[in-house]
């Protein structure tokens, strides 16, 4: 009796008066919501608006993410996975498009490239930045494949083999570079 | 292993996914518009979109998938990982076996692996809530020529010039 007392003085939620739904215990609550439908007035009441629409009216700002979260393993494997995707796109896109476009054969413009006559370390250093991108989204479009069969979802795994993709992928590239 | 009876635990309570839902496609279950949902089954909808228990002015629920396609993306994720096997077949075979028609194959498989890829990176990043309701769209239709316009240029290729494998080749041996 005191204590509600004390909680209304202080105007703490703890103690007021509230509606019925939100009375009794929390499990009685969850039950009741998920075994309720929304009354006839409750979705009169409700408005169609989209959620960002509905966000921007209220001129509610957005919580920051990108500029404050820690990059980690699982985050910058995926994004890259995006990247290294999008980029040899743009290569195959690039061959295919540009040798269209282009006047010459395949053959000639190899020719300018070996014209320019770069040395061994440049060219192997290029092959191994071609390489790279192409083997480390292969390794990792294995580990999503596996994670799709439904296996290595607990974080040990994810460590672990996230640290095995790019071993490995730097390992083959560098195999691919000097062949 | 603890992580994984509790996702199984997560699956069972929302009765929505499976270990093997996309697998087995049972996991067809519809993420519609509907004014209140239950707290538990967070599972079943896009991140991005809160649920609101008991609010007086409820929020459709909308997402970028959902809005441009209408259906369910089971069978689209399915094809998805099928074509990552066939192209993971497909290149090295194409690397032993150079004959034409691999040769093609390879081409539509690489371009087709690529459109879905660079289409969910459109989808995910030029959304309507940043960009309005023209620029994703075109955005999108954009994807598409650049696929199209890919594949008729590695047809190309293919035919009237050396070929994908041969140009892999002749550009290692420099």
């Amino acid at each position: 009796m005191a204590a509600a007392l004390r909680l209304a003085a202080k105007g703490c939620w703890a103690a007021g008066p509230r509606p019925a739904v939100l009375q009794g215990p929390l499990v009685t609550q969850w039950t009741r919501a998920v075994f309720t439908s929304p009354s006839a007035a409750a979705l009169k009441s409700q408005s169609a608006e989209d959620y960002w629409a509905k966000n921007k009216r209220l001129r509610r700002p957005v919580s920051p993410h990108l500029t404050i979260y820690k990059p980690q393993i699982t985050s910058m494997l995926s994004i890259t996975h995006r990247g290294t995707g999008l980029a040899l796109s743009a290569l195959v896109s690039g061959l295919g498009i540009g040798m269209v476009v282009l006047p010459g054969s395949y053959p000639h413009y190899l020719a300018m490239i070996q014209a320019m006559q770069f040395g061994g370390g440049i060219i192997m250093g290029a092959k191994f930045l071609i390489a790279l991108p192409f083997m480390f989204h292969l390794c990792n479009g294995v580990r999503h494949l596996v994670w799709d069969l439904g296996y290595g979802f607990t974080l040990r795994a994810l460590y672990k083999s996230g640290y095995l993709v790019v071993a490995v992928s730097v390992v083959l590239a560098a195999i691919a570079a000097a062949m | 292993m603890a992580g994984l009876l509790a996702l199984r635990g997560l699956s069972r309570n929302c009765g929505v996914a499976s270990r093997f839902g996309a697998l087995r496609l049972n996991g067809l279950y519809r993420v519609t518009s509907r004014p209140l949902l239950p707290a538990t089954c967070t599972q079943a909808l896009p991140p991005s979109q809160p649920q609101q228990l008991l609010a007086t002015s409820l929020v459709r629920s909308t997402a970028p998938e959902i809005e441009q396609a209408g259906h369910d993306h089971v069978l689209h994720w399915t094809a998805e990982r099928i074509l990552t096997l066939v192209l993971m077949g497909v290149i090295p075979a194409a690397f032993v076996w150079p004959t034409p028609s691999l040769e093609y194959f390879m081409a539509l498989s690489l371009t087709l692996h690529s459109h879905w890829g660079v289409e969910a990176i459109v989808v995910d990043y030029i959304r309507p809530s940043v960009f309005g309701k023209i620029i994703p769209k075109l955005a999108v239709g954009a994807v598409y020529a650049l696929s199209i316009a890919t594949l008729g240029g590695l047809c190309y290729f293919i035919y009237t010039d050396v070929g994908i494998v041969n140009a892999v080749k002749l550009l290692w041996k420099l």
